[in-house]
């Protein structure tokens, strides 16, 4: 059983952001390594569960940030960087050419998801889904999946890197300067999109300036421009005027006003707040207190995302209850998640190997809510309990059945036995389970780690145990069960 | 450029549903002789049918009479569950004129006599960067037309389902006509998906026999020449882009490199397959000055046009050396990889006018090297996609073997013959032994098995074992 923390009005910050250390109440186990496996990454498979358990948190989250070597399974491997700076080359090259055969965002939307199940490293790929959703960007206004897809490589490049160096990208990033109307931003006749929309949602929050700064941001940034391949400064177009912004007076450009902005104590509380909202805790919103030593932290390590994310992920309010199935999973998280834990990852070349085209996919993502490179507003997607409505949830229940009777991939009829490698039963022939009981308790372990409700476990063996307890039928009845089990409650927490 | 896109993954399409080693394919069939005249049914549309126009046209007018049809997700259940449904259910259904003008477009695109998917030109200057959208639904109109074809199979309307048949190997024939491997491969599914359904259709009662209609068949029902040279133009305009005359700059070479990466990286996206890195490849070869010498000498070896014994000979190999040794490293290992490639293709492509047996037989003494060259995933393995076509033939042939058995039954009150050689009707050979099929009779059921090519023997599609019995 855990150790159950005091409420987050009564946590002692220090206490709270301390890092967790296992102890013989509340030990690692594959209950911790799951929730840190929702969080910091898209889920995890059998195998890396068993050998998250086996390393312990901290070599777990280090091989987290360290990406590909998770694959590789040699951490500290002379070369591992080289081959990972490779591979995302490698991979971005696939990504311009699928942009360049695409029209309405379908193609770039299969190469983000093959990146996020093939390429390695999924807590940056988590970070960059968070920051397109933070820089929220759709290619129904921007028309250009080469611009969507750079604009992508840019979120991708800064996803945990310092958070300056992302919003001075971004200000220049072309998609950006078209879906905020900077073209238009000339001296004069300054348009204020971005810079209202740079303070309101990508780095102050609303209180923390006002319309004067809007206006003298605008003027600031005036000339930033693109000529639908790149950005282009217009000098002829920029306002160098004196500008009162922020309480400061000159001359400033708009990188000027980067600066300024980052100097606000604000800035880091407005991350470091919607980060915990990502990482920890959607369901409620902690006290300023809580959150301060973070901000502080972030201020002085020169806005460090990686660092802001690895205290808040190491952390004993991580691996509490105040954290654990605090997120409802977005439908990416959903999908991928259940596909990595349904998927027997065999090496090419198995003769049980079978591929994993991400195209097939987009659709049940899309329908889900979450059109990748097309958030419904410059807010992004509002998440939480807005994922989940009659129709989504439909769309949730028919992915889970296609995806548990192995028909995701093929077209196989109903109730055929699907390849070993898209079997949902084949964990728990894997396991040796035998009868109900122990089939329900495999694939709980994977699937839900940290249990059901007992009633529903025990619906769950009274299921399976109805008929012969080995055979084709007794394994239909267990793909039967997965399928219910990536519909309840307790699946759709992240 | 869906070609490159298509390859792996039209792959997995292709394999037939009929089960490998592991579950016999199962025939409950009725005596029944041949039909008078012999040519009553035959499976492709006659010249007689045919009428002036263009196909490929039509094809894709399918897609623009019933958008819906063909993509909305009601249309996509719909046509998987008439695929998937027992023919007994499916007979409720009453679906004989199922897609309506939607595959009656289809019906007439399958008799038109004048094919061109006017394609080539633009495979010739753009090379791999040809889009091929039209190809892809190919495989979707194939899927509709085998829910028709069962809906009239299940209502036993045979001359109407015989007549989508044609249809469907009309179409499949056709695609065999397109210049990329892609659209080859569409042609094999579809032809596939035909056997699927006639397999059933001879299991139904009142069947006609087909032995002659499958004899009339042409021995490639579906071809793979035009494809292959396709494919192969379209590779040699992407290769054209290293060049053999100059030294080329950082920047030439990394969009060289970067559009190979991506194109390679593209095709296995789209499969599903994992990432593989063409840069990783390279860079380790350009740091090594031993290769990147290697690399020169087999450059200027092979384009030394003298004879080697000639005095001039070893002037013009220097001469060839130097060049290239003022070439950047990438470029020499770029040019070597393509020199290399378009040998190891030559090699395959000669071979695929053979039979598949012949072609079998050849690997197993020449025992090639399986190391794969840079460039190796530019198209589909041809050496796969001819034993996907030897598939599709093997399965015809061994219909075929069936339609015989029922003729002979017909003649001798219901029996099966002891051996093949008692039906005294010719019957065409394994295509992948070039021998007759193993066939014996044990009781009341006949089996025969069919072979594989060497070394793909535990696949489960190959070893194929039919098992026939007399209701």
């Amino acid at each position: 059983m855990a150790v159950m923390l005091p409420p987050l009005d009564q946590l002692d910050p220090a206490d709270a952001w301390a890092p967790w250390r296992p102890t013989a109440t509340d030990p690692w186990n594959r209950k911790w390594a799951a929730h840190l496996y929702r969080r910091a990454a898209f889920g995890a498979n059998r195998a890396e569960l068993i050998q998250a358990v086996r390393l312990g948190p901290d070599a777990t989250l280090d091989a987290l940030f360290r990406g590909g070597a998770i694959r590789a399974g040699k951490p500290g491997v002379p070369g591992v960087a080289e081959a990972n700076r490779i591979l995302d080359e490698t991979l971005e090259d696939i990504g311009r050419i699928a942009a360049d055969r695409d029209d309405a965002g379908q193609q770039i939307r299969g190469w983000w998801l093959y990146v996020i199940l093939q390429g390695g490293h999924p807590l940056r790929e988590k970070m960059t889904l968070f920051w397109h959703n933070h820089f929220a960007t759709s290619i129904a206004k921007v028309q250009n999946p080469l611009l969507m897809f750079r604009q992508n490589c840019l979120l991708r490049h800064h996803a945990l890197d310092h958070f300056g160096a992302l919003l001075q990208g971004i200000s220049r990033d072309p998609a950006m300067l078209f879906w905020l109307d900077g073209n238009s931003n000339v001296k004069g006749r300054p348009n204020e999109n971005y810079a209202r929309e740079l303070m309101e949602l990508f780095s102050l929050g609303v209180g923390h300036y006002t319309e004067k700064d809007v206006r003298a941001g605008a003027r600031a940034f005036t000339g930033w421009h693109t000529d639908s391949q790149r950005f282009r400064f217009d000098t002829r177009v920029h306002d160098d005027g004196s500008k009162t912004f922020l309480g400061r007076t000159g001359p400033w450009n708009g990188g000027d006003i980067l600066h300024i902005i980052l100097a606000q104590p604000a800035c880091a509380r407005f991350l470091v707040r919607k980060l915990y909202h990502y990482l920890i805790s959607e369901s409620t919103d902690p006290p300023d207190a809580l959150l301060e030593p973070l901000c502080k932290t972030f201020r002085q390590s020169n806005y460090d995302v990686a660092a802001l994310v690895r205290t808040m992920l190491a952390s004993r309010l991580f691996y509490s209850e105040h954290a654990f199935r605090q997120r409802i999973k977005s439908p990416v998280e959903y999908v991928v998640g259940a596909v990595r834990a349904v998927y027997g990852a065999y090496p090419e070349g198995d003769p049980d190997y079978q591929p994993l085209p991400p195209q097939v996919l987009v659709r049940w993502v899309n329908d889900m809510g979450q059109r990748l490179f097309a958030p419904p507003n410059v807010k992004g997607w509002p998440g939480a309990q807005a994922w989940l409505n009659t129709s989504t949830v439909l769309e949730r229940d028919n992915f889970a059945a296609a995806l548990a009777s192995g028909s995701l991939w093929s077209h196989a009829p109903a109730g055929a036995t699907p390849p070993k490698a898209f079997d949902a039963a084949r964990v728990v022939h894997e396991e040796g389970a035998r009868g109900a009981e122990d089939a329900v308790r495999v694939l709980l372990d994977l699937y839900v780690p940290g249990g059901v409700r007992p009633t529903t476990r025990t619906k769950l063996v009274a299921f399976v145990a109805n008929g012969s307890a080995t055979g084709p039928t007794f394994d239909q009845r267990v793909r039967e069960a997965v399928h219910a089990i990536l519909t309840m409650p307790e699946y759709q927490l992240a | 450029m869906h070609r490159v896109l298509l390859t792996a993954v039209v792959l997995t399409w292709l394999l037939p549903s009929a089960q490998g080693s592991d579950s016999p394919v199962r025939f409950q069939v009725q005596p029944m002789a041949a039909p008078k005249p012999a040519l009553r049914y035959v499976l492709l549309p006659e010249v007689r049918e045919l009428h002036p126009g263009n196909p490929a046209q039509w094809y894709v007018r399918c897609f623009a009479e019933q958008r819906n049809f063909f993509f909305s997700k009601e249309g996509v259940t719909e046509r998987e569950r008439y695929r998937a449904l027992p023919l007994a259910q499916l007979r409720s259904q009453h679906l004989d004129d199922y897609g309506g003008n939607a595959l009656r477009q289809a019906d007439w695109a399958a008799r038109l006599d004048a094919l061109d998917w006017q394609v080539g030109q633009r495979l010739r200057t753009d090379g791999l960067d040809v889009q091929l959208p039209e190809v892809q639904p190919l495989r979707i109109l194939g899927m509709a037309l085998q829910a028709r074809f069962r809906a009239r199979i299940a209502a036993g309307h045979f001359d109407s389902a015989i007549d989508n048949a044609k249809t469907m190997f009309g179409l499949a024939r056709h695609l065999g006509q397109y210049p990329a491997l892609a659209g080859n491969q569409i042609g094999l599914s579809i032809a596939n998906q035909a056997v699927d359904s006639l397999d059933e259709m001879v299991q139904q009662p009142g069947c006609p026999n087909l032995y002659w209609a499958l004899t009339d068949l042409p021995r490639h029902v579906v071809e793979l020449r035009q494809g292959v040279q396709g494919d192969r133009t379209q590779a040699d305009v992407e290769l054209a882009r290293i060049h053999d005359d100059a030294p080329m700059s950082a920047e030439e070479l990394e969009q060289v490199v970067s559009r190979l990466s991506g194109r390679m990286g593209f095709a296995r996206e789209q499969a599903g397959l994992p990432p593989r890195s063409v840069r990783a490849g390279l860079e380790a070869r350009v740091h090594n000055a031993d290769q990147v010498r290697a690399a020169c000498r087999r450059l200027a070896s092979a384009e030394c046009t003298d004879d080697a014994s000639a005095p001039q000979a070893a002037y013009q190999f220097l001469e060839l050396s130097m060049k290239y040794n003022k070439f950047p490293p990438m470029q020499v290992i770029l040019l070597d990889e393509k020199r290399a490639y378009q040998a190891r293709r030559d090699q395959t492509m000669k071979l695929l006018g053979l039979e598949a047996w012949q072609i079998d037989n050849m690997l197993a003494r020449e025992k090639r090297s399986a190391d794969k060259g840079l460039f190796d995933g530019f198209g589909p393995d041809l050496l796969q996609m001819k034993w996907a076509q030897a598939r599709l033939e093997q399965r015809l042939a061994l219909l075929r073997h069936v339609e015989a058995l029922r003729l002979y039954a017909a003649g001798h009150h219901g029996k099966l013959p002891r051996q093949l050689a008692d039906m005294e009707l010719p019957l065409p050979s394994d295509p992948f032994t070039g021998k007759p099929f193993r066939y014996h009779l044990d009781g009341a059921t006949a089996y025969l098995d069919g072979g594989s090519p060497r070394g793909d023997g535990n696949q489960p599609t190959y070893n194929i074992h039919y098992e026939i019995t007399i209701r």
